[in-house]
C-alpha cells in the first residue's frame, strides 16, 4: 500500500511541475456545464446554429491563419479559440484584457475584439477554471484504483494543484481577482466543483450531511494549499504535497475532535433534560 | 394659418395651444410641404413616375409619411437643430447624456490604433470621447476616427468643434458626408469597429443601415449604437412620459425657439423598436450577440446594443 502511495505521489511530483501531458487519447466528452457568463451564451447570428459553448480542446481556433466568415468561425469556436491562445500570454501580461487582445490579434482579429469578454481578466480565469475541470477526469482515468479514500483525495487535490504550475508566478494575481466582490461568486462556483468532482472521482457515494462534510473540509484544504503553493519554490513542489499532508491530519484529528465535543454536549444535553424531568 | 395647423397635427399630447406663437420654421415649411403632397390625388402621373409600384409608408414621430419623404424631413429637422444642438442636450437630459456617452465609450474600451467609423456622428462627441480615450488610457495618438453624417450643418458645428481640439488637422480624424443606408464611400471589412450614437432611430430602413455596418466591419469588428430605448418600469415611464411630450418640446420653444423639431425627436424615440426587438434585428444582419446583446441605462431611458461581426 504504501508503495503504490509513493509511486503515485512520484508520478505525480513529476507531473505537477511540468505542463500537464494528458494521459489518455480519449476524446474528452463534451461538459455541458451552462453558467450565466455572458461569453458563454453567445447567441449568433439567427443564419447559424445557436449551441451551448463548450470550453473542449478540439476547437477550431487553431486551423486558420486569418479569419473568414465561414462556419468554423462562428461563435462555438472563436471566444474559446480566444481565450485559449490568451493563456498561452498569461506568465507575460497577466489574467487581463491586455493577454485577451493580443492573443485576438494573433488569431487575426481587430483588437476591439476584447470586447467580448467585459470582465476581462476574470472571463481568462473563469475560462481556465472550466478548462481544468474538464480535463480532471481525463488526468484521473485509471489512477484512482487500488488507493484508499485518502490517497485518492490527495491525487485528485494533487493533480488539480499541478495544473496550476505553469501559471504558478501569476497565481496571486488571479487569486486576488477572484477575491474581488464582483468575482467572488463565480469563484466559489468553481471551487464548489473542484471539490465535487475530487471526491465523485474517489468514489464518493455518501447521501446525507457527510456529502456537504466532506466537501466543506476538502474546500477549506483546497484553497489554503493552492495559496501555499504560490510561495513554493522547492524542486516539484514536495512542500506543498507535505504541506497538503498536514492539513489531512488537521482535518482528521479535527474530525475525531468535533466528535467528542459533540459527544460531550450530546451527554450534557441528556443530563439536563433528565434532571429536568425528574 | 397653416402653420397652426401642422402643429396641431402633429402634437399627440395635449399642448400649451394658446401659448405656440405662429412662426414659420423649416420644419413647419416642410409639413407644410408634407401637407400639400398628402392632398394630392393618388393618380397624378408625375408623383407617379418619380415613386416604386409599391411605394410604403413610414413613421415620422407619431405620424406616417411616405419613405421617400422621410429623409427629407429628418434632414431639415436636423438643419434646424444643428446650431444648438449641444445646448439642448444638455437643456434635455440634464446633462446626463454625458455620463451615458462617457460609459458609451468606455464599455467600447478601444485599443490602441483602433479605426473607428462613427456614423451620425454629427457634432462629434463619440468621436472626440474616442480619441480622448485612447490618447488618455494608452498614450496612444494612431487611432483614427470617420466622422460620417448625412446632414452637413452637423458637420459643420463637429469639423468646429474639433478644431479647438489638439486632433485638430491631424490624420486621426476625418470627415465625411454620407447615409447611413449606404456607405459606398467605405470599403468591405475595413473597420475596426462602428458606432451610432442617437442616430438609428432617424433611419428610414434600419435594416439596411446594419447590413451596411455588418459589411464594413472587418471580421472580429464591433458594432455598437446608443439610442433612446423603452422604460420598463411603470412609474418611472410615466413621469419620464410627462417630460418628454410636456416638457421637452417648451424648452426647445424656449431655448432654440423650434418646437416642432423637438416634438419630432420625442415621438421617434417612441416609434423606435424596444430593446429585445433591436437585438434581434441586429442578430438578423449578421451579428453576434453576447448575452440579451443590450444594456439599458437609467432604466432604459437610453440602450446601448452591441455585436460583433463572427
Amino acid at each position: 500500500m504504501a508503495s503504490i502511495t509513493r509511486r503515485a505521489g512520484v508520478a505525480l511530483l513529476m507531473r505537477s511541475s511540468s505542463a500537464i501531458v494528458p494521459r489518455t487519447t480519449i476524446t474528452p466528452s463534451a461538459r455541458q456545464l451552462t453558467t450565466s457568463a455572458s461569453w458563454r451564451t453567445a447567441e449568433p447570428s439567427s443564419s447559424t446554429s445557436t449551441g451551448t459553448t463548450t470550453s473542449t480542446s478540439n476547437s477550431n481556433g487553431a486551423d486558420h491563419a486569418s479569419p473568414t466568415a465561414s462556419s468554423t468561425h462562428g461563435p462555438k469556436g472563436t471566444p474559446d479559440a480566444i481565450l485559449r491562445a490568451a493563456l498561452a500570454l498569461v506568465p507575460e501580461y497577466g489574467w487581463t484584457t491586455t493577454s485577451i487582445a493580443k492573443a485576438a490579434e494573433s488569431l487575426g482579429y481587430p483588437s476591439i475584439i476584447h470586447g467580448m469578454f467585459p470582465n476581462g481578466g476574470a472571463d481568462l480565469i473563469d475560462f481556465f477554471l472550466q478548462d481544468c475541470l474538464n480535463r480532471l477526469p481525463l488526468e484521473l482515468e485509471g489512477r484512482m484504483e487500488g488507493l484508499s479514500t485518502q490517497e485518492t483525495i490527495k491525487l485528485g487535490t494533487l493533480t488539480r494543484l499541478g495544473m496550476i504550475a505553469p501559471y504558478v508566478d501569476r497565481w496571486p494575481e488571479a487569486l486576488a481577482i477572484m477575491g474581488q466582490p464582483s468575482n467572488v461568486s463565480m469563484s466559489l462556483n468553481h471551487l464548489a466543483k473542484i471539490v465535487d468532482e475530487i471526491w465523485y472521482l474517489a468514489g464518493d457515494k455518501s447521501a446525507d450531511m457527510n456529502w456537504y462534510t466532506k466537501r466543506a473540509s476538502l474546500a477549506a484544504i483546497y484553497t489554503t494549499t493552492e495559496l501555499y503553493m504560490t510561495t513554493d519554490k522547492t524542486l516539484n513542489y514536495e512542500a506543498t504535497q507535505r504541506f497538503l499532508d498536514r492539513r489531512f491530519e488537521d482535518a482528521a484529528t479535527l474530525g475525531k475532535a468535533t466528535n467528542d465535543v459533540l459527544q460531550i454536549a450530546e451527554f450534557g444535553a441528556k443530563s439536563v433534560t433528565g434532571i429536568l424531568r425528574s | 394659418m397653416a402653420s397652426r395647423t401642422a402643429l396641431k397635427q402633429l402634437a399627440a399630447r395635449r399642448t400649451l395651444a394658446a401659448w405656440v406663437p405662429s412662426r414659420t420654421a423649416g420644419f413647419s415649411t416642410a409639413t407644410k410641404a408634407l401637407n400639400q403632397y398628402q392632398q394630392q390625388p393618388a393618380s397624378n402621373p408625375s408623383t407617379a413616375t418619380t415613386q416604386n409600384a409599391n411605394q410604403g409608408e413610414t413613421h415620422f414621430g407619431f405620424k406616417n409619411v411616405p419613405e421617400n419623404m422621410k429623409e427629407t424631413l429628418v434632414k431639415q429637422v436636423f438643419a434646424n437643430v444643428a446650431s444648438n444642438y449641444d445646448l439642448m442636450n444638455d437643456a434635455m437630459s440634464g446633462g446626463v447624456h454625458r455620463l451615458w456617452k462617457d460609459h458609451f465609450i468606455r464599455t467600447l474600451a478601444p485599443t490602441p490604433g483602433t479605426k473607428l467609423l462613427d456614423v451620425a456622428g454629427g457634432t462629434g462627441d463619440i468621436a472626440m470621447r474616442f480619441l480622448d480615450y485612447c490618447r488618455e488610457t494608452h498614450g496612444d495618438s494612431s487611432a483614427q476616427v470617420t466622422l460620417l453624417d448625412i446632414n452637413p450643418h452637423m458637420l459643420e458645428v463637429g469639423k468646429e468643434r474639433f478644431t479647438q481640439t489638439q486632433y485638430h488637422n491631424t490624420s486621426q480624424v476625418s470627415f465625411m458626408e454620407g447615409n447611413a443606408e449606404d456607405l459606398k464611400d467605405i470599403a468591405d471589412n475595413s473597420m475596426d469597429a462602428y458606432t451610432i450614437a442617437f442616430g438609428i432611430r432617424n433611419v428610414t430602413h434600419i435594416d439596411r443601415a446594419l447590413k451596411e455596418a455588418y459589411r464594413v466591419l472587418k471580421p472580429g469588428g464591433r458594432f455598437m449604437c446608443l439610442e433612446f430605448s423603452r422604460v420598463e418600469n411603470p412609474v418611472i415611464s410615466k413621469v419620464y412620459d410627462v417630460f418628454s411630450f410636456d416638457v421637452i418640446p417648451v424648452i426647445g420653444q424656449v431655448v432654440a425657439n423650434d418646437r416642432d423639431s423637438y416634438q419630432y425627436l420625442v415621438e421617434s424615440i417612441r416609434r423606435f423598436p424596444p430593446q429585445k426587438d433591436f437585438a434581434r434585428m441586429i442578430k438578423e444582419a449578421g451579428f453576434t450577440v453576447m448575452g440579451q446583446g443590450y444594456e439599458d441605462l437609467t432604466f432604459g431611458v437610453a440602450a446601448i446594443h452591441s455585436g460583433f461581426k463572427l
